[in-house]
């Protein structure tokens, strides 16, 4: 009895076995606590991504929207006749020179 | 040294041992208590955080991570009914100064200089906290890449209170980064959106323009305002020490969507009538004009030029009289383009028959005093034959056989004195005088289109009108899928007998050969008309030129309208048939309309099989 008494291992041992569901209790708070903070981790680096995603969407369609003003003020259609006209010497077609196609 | 330890060893020895308790109550005491008071200080001072006074430090914690960041919603874009874009927001930076902080950081002259100095604490030496601004050579850097003057620059940051100067607006990406890379105190940039019109002038009249906040200050872009704006959101978010997001709090602003405008403008056919007109214009020394075209079946405008116009991407350029869509603002009275109106009111009230055959001779006629004449006696005629030759007395006759509610309700069945249902800013609806009393002259007047006015697109709607038989659709500017029924306000037979008799008007010994479109049978009709002045009709006149193509069955009504030309040739004939020539020539080719004349002939593919 003394000896069982003495050996502080065992007593710590037996006394856990006795509160075993406190144990398992206290274990599953350890968990759920670590988990909470693992989780709010990820969704800050899931909101940061999202936050860079967003921006970087603003800057290709600003991007975008640059290059559309671009092809329109080259494809301008004054423009591209007059160089037709002047540059390819390109004319309208006449009734003699084309060609009637019939689309069904 | 060395001997004094020694001695105090041997002194140790000597000592005899004291023999301490192993527990000693005091002691014990002192401990739990000391312990006892640290954790309580410790729960205590937590407690007191945690509970009692939470908020200070939430307050502080929220000071540096909480943020609102924006979420910027640029203005919509408008395009054509191909989708080619006509209107493009792009993000642009306004440049602005805090003279405050300029003044603090730099000095203008010597003495305040020499007034920044102090005297360093480390080395003693004398430095000064203030730069000589006019020795730094990025401020002459920022004046040069903002196209201001140095002196403009000093003036502007030398205001006693101001905090808020802008530089400049409207800048674009690279100028900014420069900016930034100059490090200027007191130089900050500030996001806001630039509105490119990559079209130009060709639809400025149409479009309208928007003022430097992003606000439409004419044309489509006011009428449309709301619509095209959308709205940008602002929301809460916690940033960490590295300014990422990492938490969104919550939605201050809802973030609204620009909408996207889909005009029902093609601007192949609205680059052609523009480039037509203006050369018409300048040709003519005219002071102004417009064209439009209509598809007849759905009331969708295809396109709509004015000239004078203006680039919108210039605002220098910006004169409010050449900003005004003429062809919706402005009235005129529409001449002899009505003729086919009161022939259809005729028609409409059974007081003349399709066949019927008037005497026109002696080509003038008195009418309660006044005289109405043709330019030469043009003898008998067919209701075909008054278009082609636009008589006035034919006309006449006409009209004067209908009661005037007939013709007034013909002429409102037409659309005039009424709104096209376009839902523009700026419309006119012209003017159909409504009375009771009107004598047989004015009667005849109205008949050639003098007394009452129209707009180019009121004129264009009522040809429409005539070429969909009958069929009244409110006019669009923005594309439509689905048209619906049109209301019918003029008995469909009508309207294709009236559509035939004009077609005379391009043949030979018409008014307008020179509206004449190779391979398609086109019906129309010109009105060169009298200017009112104050007291009286003036020399100055406004040629118009109205027609349907392909005249088999219409598809476009377009009307042409040159105000003031001068020189010999003023005549519709030859001002304005010519650009309806080749707009419609243009807006049929680029529809793929077939041609409908049987005395043009054309090259058929299955031919080109059969010869080879």
């Amino acid at each position: 009895m003394s000896a069982l008494r003495n050996n502080l291992l065992l007593l710590i041992l037996a006394d856990l076995r006795r509160y075993f569901m406190v144990v398992v209790l206290a274990m599953l708070l350890l968990i759920s606590a670590f988990y909470n903070i693992y989780i709010t981790h990820e969704t800050r680096k899931l909101a940061t991504e999202k936050d860079h995603l967003a921006q970087k969407k603003d800057n290709l369609m600003s991007e975008w929207q640059n290059l559309l003003i671009e092809v329109h003020t080259l494809d301008e259609h004054s423009r591209i006749r007059h160089i037709a006209k002047t540059k390819l010497l390109m004319s309208q077609p006449t009734k003699d020179n084309s060609v009637l196609v019939e689309i069904p | 040294m060395k001997r004094i330890h020694n001695k105090r060893r041997t002194a140790k020895k000597t000592h005899p041992r004291k023999i301490y308790h192993a527990f000693s109550s005091w002691r014990f005491l002192f401990v739990s208590i000391a312990i006892g008071v640290i954790a309580v200080t410790l729960i205590g001072r937590l407690a007191f955080i945690q509970v009692i006074e939470p908020e200070y430090l939430t307050q502080e914690a929220d000071k540096r991570s909480l943020r609102i960041t924006k979420s910027v919603t640029h203005r919509g874009n408008i395009s054509d009914r191909h989708g080619e874009e006509l209107a493009i927001s792009v993000p642009a930076y306004a440049i602005w100064v805090d003279p405050k902080a300029v003044k603090a950081a730099y000095a203008f002259n010597d003495e305040q200089w020499q007034a920044s100095a102090y005297e360093s604490s480390r080395t003693g030496l004398i430095r000064y906290k203030k730069k000589k601004f006019f020795e730094s050579k990025k401020w002459s850097a920022l004046a040069e890449v903002l196209d201001l003057k140095i002196d403009q620059l000093v003036k502007i940051i030398a205001r006693p209170r101001a905090r808020f100067v802008y530089l400049k607006r409207q800048v674009n990406r690279p100028i900014v980064d420069y900016i930034k890379q100059l490090k200027l105190a007191g130089i900050a940039n500030q996001l806001e959106s630039h509105r490119y019109y990559p079209t130009g002038e060709i639809n400025a009249n149409i479009i309208g323009l928007t003022d430097l906040d992003a606000q439409g200050i004419e044309g489509i872009e006011k009428s449309y305002n709301s619509f095209l704006q959308g709205q940008t959101g602002t929301n809460r978010v916690r940033k960490d020490r590295l300014g990422n997001v990492i938490d969104y709090i919550e939605v201050l602003k809802e973030k609204k969507a620009a909408g996207n405008l889909q005009l029902s403008i093609d601007q192949r056919i609205q680059a052609v009538a523009y480039s037509e007109l203006k050369r018409a214009v300048k040709i003519n020394h005219a002071t102004s004009g417009s064209v439009v075209v209509i598809d007849v079946n759905t009331g969708e405008i295809y396109a709509m030029a004015n000239f004078p116009s203006f680039n919108p991407n210039d605002r220098s350029q910006y004169q409010p009289y050449k900003l005004r869509n003429r062809a919706i603002t402005d009235t005129f009275e529409p001449g002899s383009t009505v003729k086919p109106l009161v022939i259809a009111s005729a028609l409409i009230y059974k007081k003349a028959d399709i066949n019927e055959v008037i005497d026109t001779s002696p080509g003038w006629m008195n009418i309660g005093g006044r005289r109405v004449r043709d330019g030469r006696n043009l003898g008998k005629m067919d209701l075909a034959m008054i278009l082609k030759k636009s008589s006035n007395i034919g006309v006449t006759k006409l009209a004067l056989r209908l009661k005037p509610e007939q013709l007034q309700q013909t002429f409102a069945d037409f659309g005039m004195g009424n709104d096209t249902g376009i839902g523009l800013i700026g419309e006119s609806v012209g003017r159909l005088p409504v009375r009771h009393r009107w004598s047989e002259f004015e009667l005849a007047t109205l008949s050639f289109g003098y007394g009452i006015t129209a707009t180019t697109l009121q004129l264009a709607k009522a040809y429409a009108i005539l070429g969909s038989g009958g069929k009244d659709y409110p006019l669009s500017i923005l594309k439509i899928d689905n048209p619906g029924e049109g209301e019918q306000v003029i008995p469909r037979n009508i309207a294709l007998q009236v559509v035939h008799m004009m077609e005379g008007v391009a043949k030979k010994g018409g008014t307008a050969k020179k509206a004449r479109v190779e391979g398609y049978r086109i019906a129309g009709k010109t009105g060169t008309s009298r200017k009112a002045e104050a007291g009286g009709y003036g020399d100055d006149y406004v040629s118009i030129f109205a027609g349907l193509a392909p005249a088999t069955n219409p598809k476009f009504s377009i009307v042409v309208m040159i105000n003031e030309p001068q020189g010999d040739r003023y005549y519709a004939g030859d001002v304005a048939a010519p650009v309806f020539s080749s707009v419609m020539q243009s807006a049929l080719l680029l529809t793929h309309i077939p041609p409908d004349d049987e005395n043009t002939r054309y090259t058929f593919l299955e031919q080109l099989k059969d010869a080879n």
